[in-house]
């Protein structure tokens, strides 16, 4: 096992909207349309909420935290943007500025990097998104992008933030909004005729980043993970039926994310720990609840392996904690000729139980020297094929980790 | 891998409740209520349509030249395939479980003409004998309180596995005794057990592979009792009323099919996997159909699958024929030699169905001799060839 249920909150609230972590007082914030208010809670029992509810401008649909001192609030109904002062819940309101939040009850809507007090909001501005520091918020074009609409941010890194837009296309930026890298989804392959032309197959609902590795799920229910630095497809499946938006997904703990279902059905609903980079797209455990409410977001406090959903219907934050990642990363290089970095078939085999008992861990198109999240305390059989056709050359070894 | 695939209209106002196939024909029911026989290659009706009992949940062969057909009224078909004759039998039948899917309702041994089928009764199930055309409730031990949601054959021991709405799977023999029960955890939970039912079941020796109303995709190592690997699926609606959750068909070689069974906005896939090994190899093909997928079959024989939708709308279509595959099981020849010499070495031969789609099919030693190793006909392979003290890798592919 590798979650441990900690409790449920009960916000007495009556729709959460988004939540975001704060992971140096140990919290989760909330914006809810009731109030509407934003709120903190402890993660820790009994979730006691800091201070009172904070009245924040009308529809509120995304919050993040802008540095460790702030949080800053976008909605769905009006432009203009809500700051919070957490250690006083002091709320300054800036004027309009850029579109409104694009949907109500999706979280990934905006992330910051809170090194530099640096937050980028979804808009419903074609082709824009609002930019958000302690002084100022800009709407800002982003290049390449026609016609489009972000629908999905998250933060990649340091400077760094990956866009997925309504039509299935995903930008990395930094903060003066230029665009470094692009790729495009595709539902492939297809039986039959082409789907409909609406393009609500491939809009990107949510994202997840870690070591080289990016999950993705889509309006269509998709779940994808590809090697963001190849642009190579490592799973993808449907794991979800096309309706609201799918599989919602949190950011990444060392490779590993919660997930859960946005489809009303009356089944009980499961949060999935779910692994993308080790065996992507594997669940190392699943937490039972007992409604069938759906969960618009969910996040990790990586500094405590403690995670939280927002399961709307019940109107609960499920608290619970996930077991310390027993991982590491490991930079693999391959070089042909000696001296010259190659594009490779890279393959890892968990052999660590013998006979009988291997899994293929990795399995992925890397650009040398590649950096990848391995298991902890293994034995790996790493095999690499680089060249094509007849000069193709196969390599193995193993790793002990 | 699903490489062309075909449509079949039932009729406007029909829809598939059911398949089978063997090596010439696919047989279907419809809601009409009928039976319909189909030339596999051409999907040309070859039958006049045959009005059966009310409410079609399922087909299967049962023996012989023998259809069995199951129902939601108290009623059992046995049809001749041949002659299109239908003998119905109500005495000691019911009704199968109710519920929008329509497939696992009835799962058959035709070798020794006996087959079983849900029943929508608690601790029931239905026991259908081919040879002698009668049908009688079968208790289960293990069932006491549930209700059966779907069934598959365990081959190599002529025993049936059934799942059930209390999220348990037993296995069964033909007397309704309980040989071995598996239940999925309800752990760790918010602070009650949910419910959980099982919807689907597929297996190929050792590897059960499961589906739950939650959205949870099960791969259970039947014979070292450990489960190998948990994935996402879709989650759905289990009411008795209203039950629509993925539908899984019986595995040929441990491929197997699923479809979704809810109606989504957009395209639906219908998944292809394949899980006779420690990890599952999913390759979802992408339909223009946003239906929900009710039925799904699979002819190992032919390297067809079937999926159906619940309707036509739009132009989508009611019941879509892949051919897979193949499915088919071969020997492939390995020998590893060292500086000439064949030596004994470990194989450890890798399916490769593309990048991220690779599993660890077979890993066994050989002696130092060329030797004959399972593969399925026309997939990649990766083969590694381990020899010990000092250890030495080499590496081969092949397509089998």
């Amino acid at each position: 096992m590798s979650i441990t249920f900690v409790g449920s909150i009960s916000p007495a609230s009556t729709t959460m909207r988004d939540g975001c972590t704060d992971e140096i007082n140990n919290r989760i914030d909330i914006v809810e349309s009731s109030g509407p208010s934003f709120r903190q809670f402890s993660m820790t029992s009994p979730f006691t909420q800091f201070g009172s509810n904070v009245t924040c401008l009308t529809a509120p649909a995304a919050v993040c935290l802008l540095n460790s001192a702030s949080a800053v609030i976008r909605s769905s109904s009006v432009t203009t943007t809500d700051y919070i002062e957490l250690a006083t819940n002091y709320r300054t309101n800036a004027s309009s500025v850029g579109g409104a939040i694009p949907v109500a009850g999706k979280g990934q809507q905006c992330a910051a990097d809170m090194a530099q007090a640096v937050a980028f909001f979804a808009s419903s501005t074609s082709n824009a998104i609002t930019k958000v520091t302690a002084t100022a918020v800009t709407s800002n074009t982003v290049p390449s992008m026609s016609n489009d609409t972000v629908t999905c941010v998250i933060l990649k890194g340091p400077d760094r933030w990956l866009l997925g837009t309504a039509f299935g296309a995903i930008y990395e930026i930094n903060s003066s909004v230029s665009v470094l890298d692009s790729y495009h989804t595709n539902m492939l392959p297809q039986i039959g005729m082409a789907r409909s032309a609406s393009p609500a197959a491939c809009v990107v609902k949510y994202m997840s980043f870690s070591d080289n590795l990016l999950t993705v799920t889509t309006g269509d229910g998709s779940m994808i993970i590809m090697d963001w630095s190849t642009k190579t497809i490592m799973y993808q499946n449907q794991v979800s039926i096309g309706q609201n938006h799918g599989l919602a997904i949190s950011h990444s703990a060392s490779g590993v994310f919660v997930a859960g279902h946005t489809i009303s059905t009356n089944d009980n609903k499961l949060i999935y720990e779910t692994d993308g980079t080790v065996i992507p797209g594997q669940v190392n455990d699943i937490l039972y609840t007992d409604n069938s409410g759906t969960f618009p977001a969910l996040g990790i406090n990586i500094t405590t392996a403690t995670a939280w959903a927002i399961q709307n219907g019940t109107e609960k934050i499920r608290i619970f904690t996930l077991a310390p990642r027993t991982s590491s990363t490991q930079t693999f290089t391959i070089q042909s000729p000696s001296g010259t970095n190659v594009l490779a078939r890279l393959l890892l085999i968990d052999d660590t139980g013998g006979q009988g008992t291997d899994k293929i861990v990795l399995d992925t198109i890397m650009q040398s020297p590649g950096t990848y999240r391995i298991p902890s305390g293994k034995s790996l059989i790493a095999i690499a094929k680089y060249g094509e056709g007849s000069t193709a050359k196969w390599e193995a070894h193993r790793i002990s980790t | 891998m699903i490489n062309a695939y075909k449509d079949l209209y039932a009729g406007v106002s029909s829809t598939l409740r059911g398949a089978f196939t063997d090596d010439n024909y696919l047989y279907v029911l419809t809601s009409a209520p009928d039976f319909r026989k189909y030339n596999l290659q051409t999907l040309e009706q070859v039958n006049s349509n045959l009005t059966v009992s009310s409410t079609p949940k399922g087909i299967a062969l049962i023996y012989g030249a023998t259809g069995a057909a199951v129902f939601e009224s108290s009623a059992v078909d046995f049809i001749d395939l041949n002659t299109n004759a239908r003998t119905q039998v109500t005495t000691g039948a019911s009704s199968t479980r109710s519920d929008n899917m329509y497939s696992q309702h009835i799962a058959t041994i035709p070798a020794s003409g006996f087959g079983i089928s849900t029943r929508g009764t608690n601790g029931t199930v239905q026991a259908i004998n081919g040879v002698n055309g009668t049908v009688s409730s079968l208790t289960v031990g293990g069932l006491t309180g549930a209700q059966a949601t779907c069934v598959t054959v365990r081959p190599e021991t002529n025993t049936f596995f059934i799942g059930s709405n209390d999220g348990k799977v037993h296995e069964i023999n033909s007397s309704g005794a309980t040989l071995r029960t598996l239940t999925l955890a309800t752990t760790p939970n918010v602070g009650s057990a949910p419910i959980r039912h099982v919807v689907g079941i597929s297996y190929c020796n050792p590897y059960l592979a499961i589906l739950e109303n939650g959205g949870a995709f099960y791969l259970y190592n039947y014979t070292a009792s450990s489960y190998s690997y948990t994935g996402i699926l879709e989650s759905g609606n289990s009411s008795l009323a209203n039950t629509n959750c993925s539908v899984f068909c019986t595995a040929a070689s441990g491929t197997a099919y699923y479809g979704k069974g809810n109606t989504g906005l957009v395209g639906q896939s219908f998944c292809e996997v394949f899980f006779n090994a420690n990890q599952p190899v999913f390759l979802p093909y992408y339909n223009e159909t946003t239906a929900a997928m009710t039925v799904s079959a699979v002819s190992a024989a032919n390297n067809r699958a079937f999926m159906a939708t619940t309707l036509a709308l739009n132009g989508v279509l009611p019941f879509r024929e892949f051919t897979g595959g193949p499915f088919n099981q071969v020997q492939v020849n390995t020998r590893v030699q060292d500086s000439g010499t064949d030596v004994a070495a470990r194989i450890i031969r890798i399916r490769d169905s593309g990048i991220g789609r690779t599993c660890v099919e077979l890993d066994q030693n050989i002696p130092s001799l060329s030797t004959p190793l399972p593969a399925t006909e026309g997939h990649n392979y990766i083969e590694i060839a381990i020899v010990s003290g000092p250890e030495k890798m080499d590496i081969r592919e092949f397509q089998a």
